[in-house]
């Protein structure tokens, strides 16, 4: 439960720090006249979020895979015992 | 650090990036040579230097480690170097979109880029060392000794720039920095240390946990054996 609660946290705020930046950074391109790498700006702030939520989503999997590793110990090892 | 408080530090992160989102592109002002391009700026230096943060504190739980044979601090140092490579590739990710369109190309082996390339290499044998090792107390050892050796390459490639030239541009903040910058551009830089900071402090305490976890399921599958 609490690993989807964090989830979809992340996601919501993924979605919205995608987002933002080109909505805020197009005026600023506009007062700017001749600036033309508002596509750099964006391809560096996508990628900074895009890694970082990778890796949250890796720590997430592992965390999940570690819980049935667990589960699956934990019966062999009370299968065993009786 | 109990599970409520990670995901308390976690949730904390996650607002602060939000101020920090509209800091960096709603209040600081456009740098007149690189346009609004330099606003990577606020991404790239706080990254980078939280990497080397994160390596220095590999090193430090290294060391401690490899005196004590206290696990706890090996676990201190694995969780930092992968945050640590983690970071350190996103800050090598914005640096080269930071500079196609600044120098023309994406990346310049130069002395700092070079090296740069070199640091990310040494930590990227240290997660390999710890993936492939005979077994797991020489894993321990042997990534010990590389993540010392990569945290010792750290200030060579801080001072790269300064000591042998290239496109790479001097230092405007940090320890030793020639440079200086306009109030809302120092301030929008320091609310990204804060936020990256917290970030990785969230991250660590993450990582840390789940290493315990990690331990313990290791020492399971050997009682089941």
């Amino acid at each position: 439960m609490r690993n989807r609660i964090v989830t979809a946290i992340v996601s919501s705020l993924v979605v919205l720090l995608l987002t933002t930046p080109a909505a805020l950074a197009a005026p600023a391109a506009q007062d700017a006249p001749g600036e033309s790498n508002l596509g750099y700006l964006l391809a560096g702030t996508l990628l900074t979020w895009a890694g970082f939520f990778a890796y949250a989503v890796y720590l997430w999997r592992k965390n999940r895979d570690l819980r049935r590793e667990v589960d699956d110990l934990r019966r062999t090892l009370g299968e065993r015992d009786a | 650090m109990t599970g409520a408080w990670r995901l308390g530090l976690l949730l904390v992160a996650g607002v602060l990036v939000l101020i920090d989102m509209y800091l960096i592109f709603g209040y600081a002002p456009t740098e007149r040579s690189m346009g609004i391009v330099q606003r990577l700026f606020y991404f790239h230096v706080p990254v980078i230097l939280t990497s080397f943060l994160s390596f220095a504190l590999a090193a430090a739980g290294s060391v401690l480690y490899l005196v004590r044979r206290n696990r706890a601090w090996d676990r201190l140092a694995y969780a930092s170097a992968e945050v640590g490579v983690v970071f350190f590739t996103v800050a090598i990710v914005t640096g080269a979109v930071w500079a196609k369109p600044v120098w023309g190309t994406w990346w310049v082996w130069d002395a700092n880029g070079t090296l740069t390339f070199v640091l990310w290499l040494i930590f990227i044998g240290y997660l390999m060392v710890r993936a492939y090792a005979p077994d797991a107390e020489r894993g321990r050892r042997w990534s010990a000794v590389t993540a010392i050796i990569g945290a010792a390459t750290v200030p060579f490639v801080y001072m790269a720039a300064d000591w042998w030239g290239g496109l790479h541009p001097e230092r405007v903040t940090g320890p030793g920095a020639q440079g200086s910058l306009e109030r809302e551009m120092l301030l929008t830089l320091l609310f990204s240390f804060v936020t990256f900071i917290l970030l990785f402090t969230a991250l660590i305490a993450e990582r840390y946990a789940l290493r315990s976890d990690e331990d313990a399921v290791e020492e399971l599958r050997l009682a089941a054996a």
